[in-house]
């Protein structure tokens, strides 16, 4: 793979990078070394706050004004990066050292087409003429999988998805033949099955112009995917060094493991047990921990842990743990055994609490003046298209698939935020008005709604015993003391200290503002709790606290769920029930265990082989879609999924609505491919059984 | 960046800083920090707005001599007797540019304090409405705002007649539709927050949505956009006064005593040079007082993030 005896690409020794903030030095980065050999890619991988980003910038000398080096050295080929001047640094940047930033979206200039933004790089930096920059960057484009380069150059960012933003990107990234590349999350915020093929792409980009990769992500599944080694950081220090095989196989820190182990397992389900979960928060960077910097959230710890600085302890297989237990932690088993209860069914469906009636949902689009001229029928966007849905009481239903599938607005529609143009939702057999303002008290408390922003889910003006008293009294559950006494048992049944009624949302973590989000829906009482991605903007660690949170909740209190996600992992793990959504349609619905075995509908084979699993000994099929989702515009008759289908039977698919056939009871495909055929399909994904790890 | 602050005085000062501090720090430790990292121009601003604020408030009980009763020492020169020299009545300039702090504060602080409140209550209401309403509500403030400020005050105080009470009520319509149309983007920009949609699923009367969960988070741009207000609202009043549509003689009223004096501004440069210095001074502190309360919520802002 790569050449020990050279001098890396990249060396950073004993960094540390601080920040001035009102609040005081923020010490971002400490002490971090890491080296990237030639051809070598390397993992940085941390949550959020753990110094992975302003590292990479100043490797780039790309540090915000407030922000310095204030100890240690970065060095590209053995020559001191922080020392190069202006000049220099141009002549370095994006001809040797270049970067791929996390928003396509920001990252290319609106008003300049694609072409010439790349085209500028080769000119500036390899001093071609016009003629022969345009040719390289075609060549570049179709490297990269941009179909019809030549039409796409001379577009402008605004025309292209975000898949084929992120493709010019790279393009420009690899333009000189960097010998340095640095990717910042450069799949995140773009759907799984683009996030897939862009993954693909840069593996082979890397197989065609070897060049050395930092690869800055916090997703440990993509990491598993095509990287060599990971550097894991914690709260600004390097915890973990070490090759994928050894660290995902006998990781050593116990930050290390617990990212691991907080992904469930696409084989895993809530009744084959609770996942782990790292507790408590970040620790405050202005005055970072002496001792060790996870000491807090350590489940492993020991008194002395909270003493001595653990130095790097070296690891059987390859790099090292800073952690002072790593000898004797050595073993690690990750997981446990598959489910043996996964088939049996939690609940026996009897009447459906909520059911959607083949509910619709349009927005109309705008009718342009050359529409009225031409006299174009008025047109609308289908997000939601004939949609009908049951939801058992105490049940999780999940609804996934790729934004723009609907899932979000039929949540809406549920919750009573928007209107539905046809079809009915009914409760209990009980029609439900649209509007939330048009149902009744009693309609409004069985039906609440917990939001994907944890941000902007709290009113940042209200307490949070402000925030959980005013369903109590809006909906006539409780006041006064019995108000007051509910708000402390409420606090207590998220693990949130009681204190926590009298501090500001600013006070409370990402994670912790979740949960009082979650408060404030079970303090209604509901029936039914619309859950739109609540987990997405969420670290995965802190993701897999919330997660055992709504398990437990809805175990003591029957609550049913609908939970909108597109993440399959934490859907296979928390849903009873899976639907699967394309363009306002249903395309699949069964039990999760169904849905994560053959008969798969293809839309949902493609979707499981683009999960990134953080397992690098299970195997996944290759399922790519091509292109972006179509325009949900008044989409023609047929299959809705016919454009993009790797399994398109004909013209039959574009002509006629697939028929629904049932696979298993309550195990509905909706595809013109016979069943007996859908039988025939491989699993995508299978884990070696009884992995040792 | 130039950018007229402004901030506020007399009685409006009072209640714009609790309303600065309910907003911006609910938190004691913010309060700390916050309270460390004023800046010099805010503190400049609250020492110049408050010296006319407190003027205005015991100007009378303060002035050496009373401001309305004439005497025989005509124009004299500044000089120890008389600070700020006498007009041509041989009132004293001092007492009546002391005195004259109260009309204009009056003024511009009730004034500003009627566009805030009514043009916020418009974009609230037009901007959380939205739709047909919406439309309707703005079109109108274009109506307003089509007509240069001190035209449509003027044109206002025509209708109304000329006293304080009205040129008070025409710095309200001149500001409103401003004050609603920031009022209006602000509330546009957390219309869709997931916590104003809780509020909306729970069925939260639209009052309560609007008055108790967005207002809060709009302070910070109402206060600064008052600031501005202000100190526009300073030279409206003089302005009206000036042309003879605000206070009527003899009350003392700085815009009235450049007016009535100017006729003996070559022989008697006092006459009109300390009302207008006291006009000049007390902008420039309002513009102060806003800038510095800007600067202040915004290092707010960007603590929070």
């Amino acid at each position: 793979m790569s050449d020990v005896t050279a001098p890396p690409v990249l060396e950073v020794r004993g960094l540390s990078i601080a920040y001035a903030t009102r609040g005081g030095t923020v010490h971002a980065v400490r002490d971090a070394s890491l080296e990237v050999r030639a051809g070598e890619t390397v993992a940085l991988v941390g949550e959020s706050g753990s110094g992975k980003t302003s590292l990479a910038f100043a490797v780039m000398r790309f540090l915000d004004a407030n922000g310095r080096v204030t100890a240690g050295e970065i060095r590209f080929h053995g020559a001191d990066v922080l020392a190069l001047g202006p000049a220099e640094l141009r002549r370095l940047r994006g001809a040797r050292i270049s970067m791929v930033f996390q928003d396509p979206q920001t990252s290319l200039n609106p008003v300049l087409r694609v072409g010439e933004q790349v085209a500028e790089v080769v000119r500036e930096h390899l001093g071609l003429s016009a003629g022969a920059a345009r040719a390289r960057v075609l060549e570049l484009f179709a490297q990269v999988n941009l179909p019809d380069s030549a039409s796409i150059a001379d577009r402008y960012p605004h025309e292209l998805s975000g898949g084929q933003q992120q493709r010019v990107l790279i393009a420009m990234a690899f333009a000189c033949d960097p010998e340095l590349l640095i990717m910042d999350e450069p799949t995140t915020g773009l759907d799984v099955t683009t996030e897939a093929r862009i993954l693909d792409l840069i593996a082979d980009m890397k197989a065609r112009h070897r060049p050395a990769i930092l690869y800055i992500t916090h997703n440990l599944g993509v990491v598993a995917r095509f990287c060599d080694r990971v550097v894991v950081m914690y709260a600004g220090e390097v915890v973990e060094e070490g090759p994928v095989a050894r660290v995902f196989s006998r990781p050593l820190h116990p930050y290390t493991r617990g990212l691991l182990t907080s992904v469930p397992r696409l084989d895993w389900s809530k009744r084959d047990g609770t996942l782990t979960a790292i507790e408590g928060r970040l620790p405050g960077l202005v005055d970072p921990p002496r001792a060790c910097v996870f000491a807090a959230r350590c489940p492993e710890r020991i008194d002395r842990c909270l003493e001595v600085r653990p130095g790097p302890e070296p690891a059987l297989g390859g790099g090292f743990a800073r952690c002072l237990r790593a000898a004797e932690l050595a073993d690690f088993r990750f997981g446990g055994r598959r489910g043996a209860g996964d088939s049996e069914p939690t609940t026996t469906p009897g009447a459906a609490l909520v059911e959607t009636r083949d509910l619709r949902c349009h927005y109309p689009v705008r009718r342009t003046v050359a529409d009225v001229f031409r006299g174009a029928a008025p047109r609308a966007v289908r997000a939601v298209d004939g949609l009908s849905l049951d939801l058992h009481r105490a049940a999780t239903l999940a609804v996934v698939g790729e934004s723009g599938c609907g899932k979000t607005t039929l949540g809406r529609a549920i919750v009573g935020l928007l209107d539905p143009t046809a079809g009915e939702i009914r409760v209990d057999g009980q029609r439900l008005p649209g509007l939330a303002r048009r149902r009744s008290r009693e309609l409004r408390r069985r039906i609440q709604v917990i939001f994907q922003n944890p941000e902007a889910t709290l009113n940042p003006q209200k307490t949070v015993g402000q925030t959980l008293r005013r369903p109590l009294q809006l909906l006539g559950l409780a006041r006064g003391r019995v108000a007051e006494a509910r708000v402390l048992e409420l606090l207590r049944a998220v693990h949130l200290p009681e204190a926590y009624a009298t501090r500001y949302p600013h006070e409370l973590s990402g994670g912790e503002k979740q949960r009082v989000a979650i408060a404030r829906a079970f303090a209604a009482e509901p029936d039914v709790i619309v859950c739109d991605e609540p987990l997405s903007a969420l670290d995965v660690s802190v993701q897999a606290a919330i997660l055992n949170l709504l398990v437990d909740l809805q175990r003591r209190s029957s609550t049913a769920y609908l939970f909108i996600s597109h993440d399959l992992s934490v859907v296979r793990y928390l849903a009873d029930r899976v639907a699967v959504m394309y363009m306002g349609k249903l395309c699949e619905i069964g039990s999760a265990a169904d849905l994560f075995a053959p008969p798969y509908h293809p839309y949902t084979e493609a979707l499981l082989s683009a999960i990134p699993i953080p397992d690098p000994a299970a195997r996944q099929r290759k399922v790519r879609l091509e292109g972006p989702v179509p325009s949900p515009i008044d989409p023609g008759p047929g299959c809705r999924f016919h454009s993009r289908c790797p399994r398109k039977v004909g013209a039959i698919c574009e002509r006629e609505e697939p028929p629904a056939q049932e696979a298993r009871p309550g195990h509905v495909i909706h595809c013109h491919i016979p069943l007996a055929e859908l039988r025939q399909i491989a699993p995508v994904v299978e884990y070696r059984e009884e992995t040792v790890r | 960046m130039a950018v007229l602050g402004t901030g506020s005085g007399g009685d409006g000062e009072v209640a714009m800083t609790t309303a600065t501090v309910a907003i911006g720090a609910p938190a004691r430790t913010r309060h700390r920090h916050a309270l460390r990292a004023v800046p010099f121009t805010l503190l400049a601003g609250i020492a110049i707005v408050g010296l006319f604020a407190l003027l205005a408030a015991v100007g009378p009980w303060v002035a050496p001599r009373d401001v309305e009763s004439h005497s025989s020492a005509r124009l004299q020169a500044p000089s120890s007797a008389y600070w700020f020299g006498t007009d041509r009545y041989g009132r004293d300039m001092f007492s009546r540019v002391v005195v004259g702090s109260r009309t204009t504060m009056t003024m511009a602080v009730s004034g500003t304090l009627l566009g805030v409140a009514v043009g916020l209550v418009i974009g609230l209401v037009s901007g959380y409405v939205g739709g047909r309403l919406d439309e309707l509500l703005m079109r109108i403030m274009d109506i307003f705002m089509a007509f240069p400020s001190l035209l449509l005050a003027l044109l206002v105080v025509a209708i109304l007649g000329a006293n304080v009470v009205n040129a008070m009520a025409s710095i309200g319509i001149v500001f409103m539709p401003r004050v609603a149309r920031v009022v209006r983007s602000a509330t546009l920009g957390i219309r869709h927050a997931a916590f104003i949609e809780a509020a909306e699923v729970r069925g939260e009367p639209t009052p309560h949505i609007i008055f108790r969960e967005i207002l809060p988070n709009l302070w910070p741009p109402i206060i600064v956009e008052g600031s501005i207000r202000l100190s526009y609202a300073v030279l409206l009043s003089v302005s009206l006064s000036y042309l003879g549509l605000g206070a009527q003689p003899p009350t003392p009223d700085w815009g009235l005593m450049v007016s009535k004096e100017r006729a003996f501004m070559v022989q008697a440069p006092w006459v009109v040079l300390f009302p207008a210095g006291a006009i000049v001074a007390l902008v420039v502190g309002v513009n102060l007082l806003g800038d510095g309360l800007r600067e202040w919520l915004m290092a707010w802002k960007s603590r929070d993030e």
